[in-house]
């Protein structure tokens, strides 16, 4: 499991722009098809998952299980048919597998679990992800592996006690192979999230436990390929704070925190996929 | 049968320890409880494969279940109480859910803590944990069986819940042990006593008082309740008729309710729960609070002839 991904520049600007719009039309679809899913968390990790699936992440669909992978964590779970549909575009699910989602007896539930090819944790309750994302950093440089170990957070996941748990024992084993990328969208399920519980300053309560900070657009593929790319010369374990909107791609959901898991009616879906066609973006 | 008595959590931790020297897949675990966890040897022998995460329990499971995505046995190694109560969506989510293989080793159970008080108190961590799909669970009784939970849940793959008390006690029985099978320490014919755990050492003693004023009991020994020897309380309904559970837990949720689930069901037969009641404890040290809620083999025997008058 060799192949070097983020070497391959054919898979260019175009390329992941194009998978994030296949990302954004496919859950799309997926949520409106089944009546059920969180459109405003699928469209704000378009980008971040293009990203990371196709140029960053040293991962084989035909050994999904090899144990010197790299690991990524989709703590925001919900944010599940963004992921199925990375999956499809790395290889690890058929096309056809997306529409069985949310299905009697899929594997594709509205939240991820480990029995999809390619997930790594049962991450539908919030709070998970970073703990199980330490424990792997963890293990890897025991290992004295070179696997990175990502993890992708909500930024009102943030709010979850266990957050500040595992950034404490984080930077307490200096895990530079760990990266927490959060979905810096502003909303969360209710409201906007600095009149539901503050997480500014987030640059500084970051900084403060020990880890180095980054910001960066979330929604500008060579932007973030160049950040991820790039590796810090710290020893601390890594937060990039991706500037989002949630809902982005759509003029009616974006920064609307009451798209968080509203399904479009038929009008507005058609509405919806023809701006993501168009790029609106 | 030995007569040496030793220390039931010791005796599990120094399996982990042997097993650490020769497999460097075993990792510990845990909240700031090294020596509580008698694991002092294992952090000194190997510091890289225990992760002490400080007083932080729901970090410590899911540490411990990203461990185990990387191939490594894990132990997590903490009070009972907290681990069972602070961690349980991590136990159900990142362990259980996740089928990873974390062992999950609740120290002090029961009524060890018990001059703390209520918060202290893990006396209904079997009926949570019994809930949630895909846990395994041990109740050792004696140091004997604490070693064997430790062999056991190296060599078994998946999530497995390890009850443990912090007692010198004497051995139950000097057969192997088994966790999917019950054990008959005495046969009876007039009344089944079925416990777990070092509650066993009173039902044991209970037997002797009762032979003496012509109750015949038999004493089933449950040292595994997650899967359940089915068939031992079946044939005890069968064989015998009224049954009395004991164990140092509360009454709803534990191995009673679970012999009462199969004998309403399969066999009804009378059952008696003597257990912890459905209230807050008062404070006191353990074996006070043990003799206060009647978990002591005069307790156990009175109550259950006063029971059998009462059903015949």
């Amino acid at each position: 499991m060799n192949r070097n991904y983020a070497l391959e520049t054919s898979i260019d600007e175009e390329s992941l722009k194009g998978a994030a719009k296949f990302i954004r039309l496919e859950s799309l679809k997926m949520i409106y098809e089944s009546g059920i899913g969180h459109l405003g968390s699928e469209m704000s990790v378009a980008e971040i998952l293009s990203v990371l699936y196709l140029r960053i992440l040293r991962l084989d669909p035909e050994n999904p299980d090899h144990e010197d992978r790299d690991r990524f964590i989709l703590s925001k779970a919900h944010s599940s048919a963004a992921l199925y549909s990375a999956l499809h575009l790395k290889g690890f699910l058929k096309y056809e597998e997306l529409s069985s989602y949310i299905q009697p007896f899929s594997r594709l539930g509205a939240v991820v679990s480990n029995r999809v090819p390619g997930v790594e944790a049962c991450t539908g309750a919030l709070g998970h992800g970073l703990p199980i994302a330490v424990g792997e950093a963890i293990a890897a440089k025991q290992l004295n592996s070179n696997r990175k170990v990502f993890a992708l957070m909500g930024d009102g996941e943030t709010q979850e006690g266990t957050t500040w748990e595992a950034a404490m024992l984080a930077s307490t084993y200096n895990l530079d192979n760990l990266t927490l990328i959060i979905d810096r969208n502003k909303l969360q399920k209710g409201s906007h999230t600095e009149k539901t519980n503050q997480l500014e300053p987030l640059n500084d309560k970051w900084t403060a436990f020990g880890w180095g900070v980054e910001y960066v657009d979330g929604h500008d593929v060579m932007a973030l390929l160049d950040l991820f790319l790039t590796p810090t010369k710290n020893k601390k374990p890594r937060c990039v704070i991706a500037e989002t909107v949630k809902g982005k791609g759509v003029s009616y959901m974006e920064d609307s925190w009451q798209w968080h898991n509203q399904v479009p009616t038929d009008s507005e879906y058609l509405q919806a996929v023809e701006e993501i066609k168009g790029d609106f973006l | 049968m030995s007569n040496a008595l030793q220390n039931c959590s010791k005796s599990f931790s120094e399996v982990i320890y042997q097993a650490g020297l020769t497999d460097d897949k075993v990792f510990i675990v845990t909240n700031d409880s090294v020596a509580t966890n008698f694991s002092l040897e294992f952090q000194k022998s190997f510091p890289d494969r225990l992760i002490d995460v400080g007083i932080a329990e729901q970090n410590m499971v899911g540490v411990a279940s990203g461990l185990a995505n990387s191939g490594r046995t894990v132990f997590v190694q903490s009070a009972a109480c907290f681990l069972t109560a602070r961690a349980l969506e991590q136990i159900k989510a990142d362990v259980a859910y996740a089928n990873r293989n974390v062992k999950l080793c609740g120290f002090n159970s029961g009524l060890s803590y018990a001059p703390l008080g209520a918060t202290h108190l893990s006396i209904d961590d079997i009926a949570w944990l019994r809930v949630i799909p895909n846990i395994r669970i041990l109740i050792p009784g004696d140091h004997r069986e604490s070693a064997a939970a430790a062999q056991y849940a190296l060599e078994k793959y998946g999530p497995i819940y390890i009850r443990l008390a912090n007692l010198t006690l004497p051995d139950l029985y000097d057969q192997e042990v088994s966790f999917e099978n019950a054990v008959m320490l005495r046969d009876g014919g007039d009344v089944t006593v079925i416990s777990t755990g070092i509650a066993t050492h009173a039902a044991k003693e209970a037997a002797i008082h009762l032979a003496k004023i012509g109750i015949s009991a038999r004493i089933l020994h449950m040292p595994g309740i997650s899967p359940h020897d089915e068939h031992c309380i079946l044939k005890a309904s069968k064989d015998i008729g009224p049954i009395v559970v004991v164990e140092e837990h509360s009454i709803h949720g534990g191995l009673g309710t679970l012999v009462c689930d199969v004998t309403a069901t399969k066999y009804p037969v009378p059952v008696l729960k003597l257990g912890i009641p459905h209230q807050f404890l008062p404070i006191g040290k353990s074996d006070w609070l043990r003799d206060h809620v009647g978990l002591n083999a005069s307790s156990i025997a009175s109550r259950v002839t006063d029971w059998l008058k009462g059903i015949s």
